[in-house]
């Protein structure tokens, strides 16, 4: 599913020359749940960006469904971002002008469905995340939780093969954060590849493999942090 | 347009910014159309051929001091002598200029049971047989003037002319039919004073531009020896009028019984007697031009403040898939809907005020078309303005949607 090469990231200014990732190697399998930590400056965020296409590595081959991705153009890139991504992200981003169901609805436009299939997939979608009556709400009129629901809403909405979370519970208290991680699980369940960036070790250890990341680079799996969480599964191998 | 519903219900949420861009666009549309519609109209009016060649046309008038001077002998000296001036064309007497705002008026009946309130206005310019060469007017019928049939007007010989030769236009008011060649018309009700009608040309204006009749006009062989002012209509060859207006000034400032009082080019004049108007053209144009600037500006101000406030939000469009070309899209949508808010209520505006400005000081009625361009004008200035903002906008990349601040 994913699968990134000797990629390596430098942001450049005039005095200093920053390395976010050096050579990294990682390799995710489709229908996995990779929960990714590292320590803040780590590279976690740059990993995800590149992950997500939401900016290019300086170096490396990054391969995406079997697709080179590394050199495509801004449009191709929008494209896939559209079309195989789902984003989750920790300030749940959504747009504060716009109530739920035109939330759920704007990487579907984008994609160019027909309103009428439109229409179903918001529906189906907030009816998953629990908030099927509440398609007029503003993001305003919600909880922490609920926005995190609806913005799980807009990432699912439009089938993606690959959903990127980025610290998906790190707004919210432990409650909610427990029942945003069900379900993500649920939807890894379902087939859906998961990534995952945390923070939070008790969440990295419920994911299939726990890859850190440090100065850049993807370590070897981590042990599980937390006593009381279940060893990782034996198809949790890291490929780093 | 895929975005227009969320667009339009995002609008409803942010009222204040929308609702004074708009209303600055309304009231643009409604300024907009009647100070172009003003401009048109006055330019109109200022385009107007006048009849004459203009621009190798000069007067000249001259007031005499000396009652002792023989005024009629005067005449025939002056006239000779800048007749004589190399480049001069022809030259007249008259007692007015077309558009000089001064002039004379007379009416005509071309029927001697006619009465006061039947009869047809005109503009008379008092020439002798130079006349119609001096004016540069053209003979379509009939003949000129011969020297045996002028005339003079004085307190003391007021001899009153027997012929005329009238424009078109005025010879199409007194007789519809058309041949009017050699008809009697009156110069006062009840059949006095007749006149014989010997030639037509083709279009002169008279002396006041806000007539109604500016296209009635007539020549008649007579001169004006009233209060001492002499004037004269002098034609050039083209090129020569400035050498020409001096010759013939140091001609008429040779004589010490008498002051030169004006010596104008008839360009000159008209712009004088357009003065007020060339003013509100300049005036109105001055007014479109900040009026627009100020709306492109606005429109650029609030796109601009709305692209810094919604970075984050743009990126997270980017980040879902959104191409350049569709964040783009999305603020060129969101001004066409505020700006088209705007021109709705412009458009009523722009009615309003033309039916204000139309009862209050008779500039007319606004043709409809003037709507619809004034609005594709204001659509396209909303566009264009918001394009650099829109372009601006694009170029947030989609990784600041995982950026915390």
């Amino acid at each position: 599913m994913l699968k990134m090469s000797n990629i390596s990231k430098i942001y450049r200014t005039e005095l200093v020359e920053t390395h976010a990732l050096r050579e990294l190697d990682l390799h995710v399998e489709e229908g996995e749940f990779v929960a990714v930590t590292g320590p803040s400056g780590s590279g976690k965020t740059t990993f995800l960006n590149i992950a997500g296409l939401l900016e290019s590595s300086t170096s490396g081959l990054y391969e995406l469904d079997g697709v080179d991705v590394s050199q495509l153009n801004d449009r191709k890139r929008s494209r896939i971002r559209n079309e195989k991504v789902g984003f989750i992200f920790q300030s749940f981003n959504l747009i504060p002008d716009l109530n739920l169901a035109d939330n759920v609805d704007v990487p579907l436009r984008y994609r160019g469905w027909s309103g009428a299939e439109r229409r179903k997939a918001v529906g189906d979608m907030l009816d998953l995340v629990g908030l099927g009556s509440r398609q007029n709400y503003l993001p305003s009129q919600l909880s922490g939780g609920q926005q995190q629901r609806v913005a799980i809403a807009r990432a699912l909405a439009g089938k993606p093969r690959f959903l990127l979370a980025d610290e998906p519970t790190g707004n919210l208290d432990s409650e909610m954060a427990g029942a945003v991680m069900k379900l993500l699980e649920d939807i890894n369940a379902e087939g859906t590849t998961i990534v995952m960036v945390t923070h939070d070790p008790d969440l990295a250890n419920r994911a299939d493999r726990n890859i850190h990341i440090l100065d850049g680079r993807a370590s070897d799996v981590i042990p599980a942090i937390s006593p009381n969480v279940t060893p990782l599964p034996e198809r949790g191998v890291a490929r780093v | 347009m895929k975005d227009i519903g969320p667009i339009f219900r995002s609008l409803l949420r942010n009222k204040l910014g929308v609702i004074l861009i708009a209303l600055q666009i309304a009231l643009t549309l409604a300024i907009v159309t009647n100070a172009a519609f003003i401009i048109s109209e006055r330019s109109a009016d200022i385009a107007r051929p006048s009849g004459l060649d203009e621009s190798n046309t000069a007067m000249f008038i001259t007031n005499l001091f000396d009652s002792n001077v023989d005024q009629r002998q005067l005449y025939r000296d002056d006239l000779e002598a800048i007749r004589a001036i190399p480049g001069v064309l022809a030259a007249a007497p008259t007692q007015s200029m077309p558009i000089s705002g001064s002039g004379w008026g007379e009416d005509l009946y071309s029927n001697p049971e006619m009465q006061s309130n039947e009869s047809v206005n005109f503009g008379k310019f008092m020439v002798d047989e130079h006349g119609l060469e001096a004016f540069d007017l053209e003979l379509v019928a009939g003949r000129n003037f011969t020297p045996d049939e002028m005339v003079t007007r004085s307190f003391e010989a007021m001899e009153l002319p027997k012929v005329l030769i009238v424009s078109q236009a005025l010879a199409d008011s007194l007789f519809p039919d058309g041949d009017a060649v050699n008809k009697t018309v009156w110069d006062e009700p009840n059949g006095e004073q007749p006149m014989q009608i010997i030639g037509i040309y083709d279009h002169m204006q008279n002396a006041w531009p806000t007539s109604e009749n500016v296209n009635r006009t007539a020549l008649t062989p007579e001169i004006s020896l009233f209060g001492g002012q002499m004037m004269y209509v002098v034609r050039a060859e083209p090129g020569q009028l400035d050498q020409v207006m001096q010759a013939a000034e140091a001609y008429l400032s040779k004589n010490r019984s008498r002051i030169v009082e004006i010596v104008r080019s008839y360009p000159e004049q008209k712009s004088r007697t357009y003065s007020r108007d060339i003013a509100m053209v300049k005036l109105l144009s001055g007014v479109i031009v900040i009026l627009t600037g100020v709306t492109g500006l606005g429109i650029i101000g609030l796109a601009w403040f709305s692209v810094t406030q919604r970075r984050k939000q743009i990126g997270t469009r980017r980040a879902l898939g959104a191409t350049r070309g569709d964040i783009v899209r999305y603020f060129m949508v969101e001004n066409w809907l505020i700006t088209s808010a705007g021109l709705a209520v412009g458009l009523v505006g722009a009615v309003g005020l033309n039916w204000f400005l139309d009862t209050q000081y008779e500039v007319g009625r606004v043709p409809l078309w003037y709507l619809p361009v004034g609005m594709a004008a204001l659509w396209l200035l909303g566009q264009l303005a918001v394009l650099l903002p829109a372009r601006r906008a694009a170029n947030i990349p989609p990784a600041l949607a995982t950026r915390s601040v």
